[in-house]
């Protein structure tokens, strides 16, 4: 009787300690990979950083404009003329039944209308 | 109970048979031995029985110390496995936008110890041409030099530095540092200012806020839109070529909370390299220099004379025969030689009309005017390169003349910006500010929403009828009021052929959103402009660009010009003959 106690405690013993020993490990393991994530962490926000500075850099307004005369010759900037209001804006034509024969017809027609019928609706 | 074991093993203190005297006595004797044996092994045991509890105790102590307690001296792996924030010891800076404009980077020094350095000549040759900016003879010095420590250079690339490394020479070290860069670079110069090596401010908004960008984690955000500020930078320099001006200056102001959206002074030159910029690129022209800025005073004029009561807009003035006061003759530049009303003297900008105007209000009225406008102060932006206005120490009547058409007082172009969009906003005064605040500033009521609608008709009739026309930007209802002052030389006295050449405009005039300021030091007058060098005709085209091309970004809806509402809002009995 006493001997199986003895025995039961050594064998607790032994898992207690061996279980014990597992997760000292395990979690020492996960540590050194938890610093390393976070030093990696660190390092990408470097790198962002930088990249934030970069994108700055090439976003230069004169290097953007300079871009543009030379890439986008038919872009100009916009004068006062192009912007309508809302309300100046002709009302939408209704919807005629289109056939795709008469595709076409119907959309020269339409685009006359509008200029035509243009805010009287 | 060790001596219970002791009986259990068959020893016995009782005798077993009877026995002898000589028996009792030997027995006795050894019965006293066995006992002293018995007591100093009971001792033994109880000492080393002690001495073990002791030590477990101790164990057990040390135990709890090192699971339960933490202590100093122990390791932080904690810290370094609980997750971290990259950090700088200088905030960023933003525009308004959010576009970064100043921000700190890890950049990776090389230094050396030349004592380490086993052959300085190869290595010198080595490494000049990885570092192709230094001469081989200076590396060469710097590497035979007797010292510990020697910069070899500063601020390398990720590329020189993996092939430095890939050298492999011993007694070269790698040092990373933070240093300062402005990415947009030329770009708001002046605003931003720069820092030293040390990365401390040294001048613009870098200087003035040390603190707060050494103490916050988060970006500063400016009121300055890069964008904007581009165009007005743009349109500047270019005007600046066109009229070989050896200055220029620009400001875009939001009219109704003083908030700065463009701030030029051109020449710049690159924070990045703020060394090796010419001194003259670090003055500061639009917060800093103080002009004798001249007619683009009048508005301020016209208002004390509305605001006053002394005037309305029916007034009338004898500008027919020049003024003449103290020793000085007061004459106009584009003289009409009659009676003119308070709109002809503003398009005319007649210097006699002005004059007689601000006799009628006085040269007390006058001062506390421009007080009130902050014009006898230095400007409260937030920039340490702030210019203290120069006005007289007593104001005599010749003062109160001059100062009414601009001159005998220099201010700042800020000054001028912030006061031209109290007269306009409906007459309430904001201090400029450089920095984007979320709450709508307080200001100082400075005049009547009667007098402030006076003022932005006249301005605008000044566009039709007066010296503004080119400024003109169809659809946005332009206003405003050109300013033509010669210089006064180091010597004294004003200068024949170095004028500034300002124009100050507000728009849509109807509702004034934003004023634009601009000013060209010294132009010259070429064929385009008949060689002439006026405000009207080299800064005002400016204003025009600058309004067309920033309009759209400012969210300005343009307005058809002949719009009848907006152009009753703005109706004016214009003079008969309206050709300067």
């Amino acid at each position: 009787m006493r001997m199986t106690i003895i025995v039961c405690w050594v064998i607790g013993f032994i898992i207690a300690a061996s279980g014990l020993f597992y997760v000292t490990l395990q979690v020492e393991a996960l540590e050194d990979k938890l610093v390393n994530l976070n030093r990696q962490i660190i390092k990408e926000q470097e790198n962002i950083h930088m990249l934030q500075a970069e994108w700055s850099y090439f976003n230069r307004p004169d290097r953007i404009q300079k871009l543009t005369e030379n890439l986008l010759p038919q872009m100009q900037p916009v004068e006062a003329r192009q912007f309508v209001s809302f309300q100046t804006l002709p009302f939408r034509i209704e919807d005629e039944k289109v056939t795709p024969s008469s595709a076409t017809v119907t959309n020269t027609t339409q685009a006359t209308s509008i200029s035509h019928n243009g805010g009287t609706e | 109970m060790i001596l219970s074991h002791w009986k259990k093993l068959g020893y016995t203190t009782k005798p077993v048979k009877r026995m002898t005297l000589s028996d009792l006595k030997r027995q006795a004797t050894l019965q006293g031995q066995q006992t002293e044996a018995l007591e100093t092994g009971r001792t033994r045991l109880m000492i080393t029985g002690a001495l073990m509890a002791l030590a477990f105790t101790g164990i057990g102590f040390r135990m709890i110390d090192v699971m339960a307690l933490s202590n100093v001296s122990e390791p932080k792996t904690r810290n370094i496995s609980q997750s971290q924030n990259l950090t700088f010891d200088r905030a960023p800076i933003v525009d308004r936008t959010g576009m970064l404009v100043a921000t700190t980077v890890k950049t990776v020094s090389l230094a050396a110890d030349p004592r380490k350095i086993m052959d300085p000549q190869d290595s010198a040759e080595k490494l000049g041409q990885i570092l192709t900016d230094i001469p081989v003879a200076k590396l060469y010095k710097m590497l035979s030099r007797k010292a510990k420590f020697v910069w070899v250079d500063r601020r390398i690339t990720p590329t020189q530095q993996q092939k430095i490394n890939a050298l492999g020479i011993p007694g070269l070290e790698f040092r990373t540092q933070e240093s300062r860069v402005y990415p947009q670079g030329n770009l708001m110069a002046h605003v931003l200012g720069y820092t030293n090596v040390d990365n401390k401010g040294i001048s613009g908004l870098e200087k003035s806020f040390e603190e707060t960008l050494t103490s916050q984690g988060e970006a500063l955000r400016l009121s300055i839109d890069g964008r904007v500020q581009h165009i007005v930078r743009d349109e500047v320099q270019k005007a600046m070529t066109e009229f070989q001006a050896i200055g220029g200056s620009a400001i875009v102001l939001d009219a109704n909370n003083g908030q700065v959206v463009s701030m030029v002074s051109l020449p710049d030159f690159d924070p990045n390299q703020p060394g090796k910029a010419s001194v003259e690129s670090h003055f500061n022209r639009t917060t800093l220099g103080v002009y004798e800025l001249g007619s683009t005073f009048k508005i301020f004029n016209s208002a004390m004379a509305l605001e006053s009561g002394t005037a309305n807009m029916s007034s009338s003035y004898d500008a027919s025969k020049p003024i003449r006061i103290a020793r000085f003759t007061i004459n106009d530049y584009h003289g009409k030689n009659r009676v003119l009303s308070l709109p002809e003297v503003f398009i005319y900008s007649s210097n006699i009309g002005s004059a007689k105007m601000a006799e009628a209000f006085g040269a007390g009225y006058q001062k506390d005017f421009l007080q009130k406008i902050g014009m006898l102060s230095p400007s409260p932006v937030e920039l340490p390169e702030v210019g203290r206005p120069q006005y007289p120490k007593t104001w005599r009547p010749i003062n109160m003349v001059t100062i009414s058409y601009g001159h005998g007082i220099a201010v700042s172009p800020m000054h001028v910006a912030a006061g031209v969009a109290s007269m306009v906003n409906g007459g309430t005064h904001y201090q400029p500010s450089l920095i984007m605040q979320d709450t709508k500033p307080k200001g100082t009521r400075v005049i009547s929403a009667r007098s402030s609608k006076a003022i932005r008709k006249l301005m605008r009739a000044n566009n039709i009828a007066g010296s503004g026309k080119k400024s003109n930007a169809i659809g946005y209802f332009v206003g405003g009021k050109t300013g033509t002052a010669d210089k006064v030389k180091a010597t004294g006295g004003y200068a024949d052929r170095a004028r500034i050449s300002s124009y100050v405009a507000a728009f849509p005039m109807h509702k004034p959103k934003y004023v634009v300021y601009v000013m060209l030091d010294e132009p010259k007058g070429n064929k385009k402009t008949f060689g002439y060098a006026t405000g009207g005709w080299v800064a005002a085209p400016i204003i025009k660009q600058i309004v067309t091309r920033a309009a759209p970004i400012l969210g300005v809806t343009p307005i058809d010009p002949t719009s009848e509402e907006v152009n009753r809002e703005l109706a004016l009995k214009l003079p008969q003959d309206s050709h300067t």
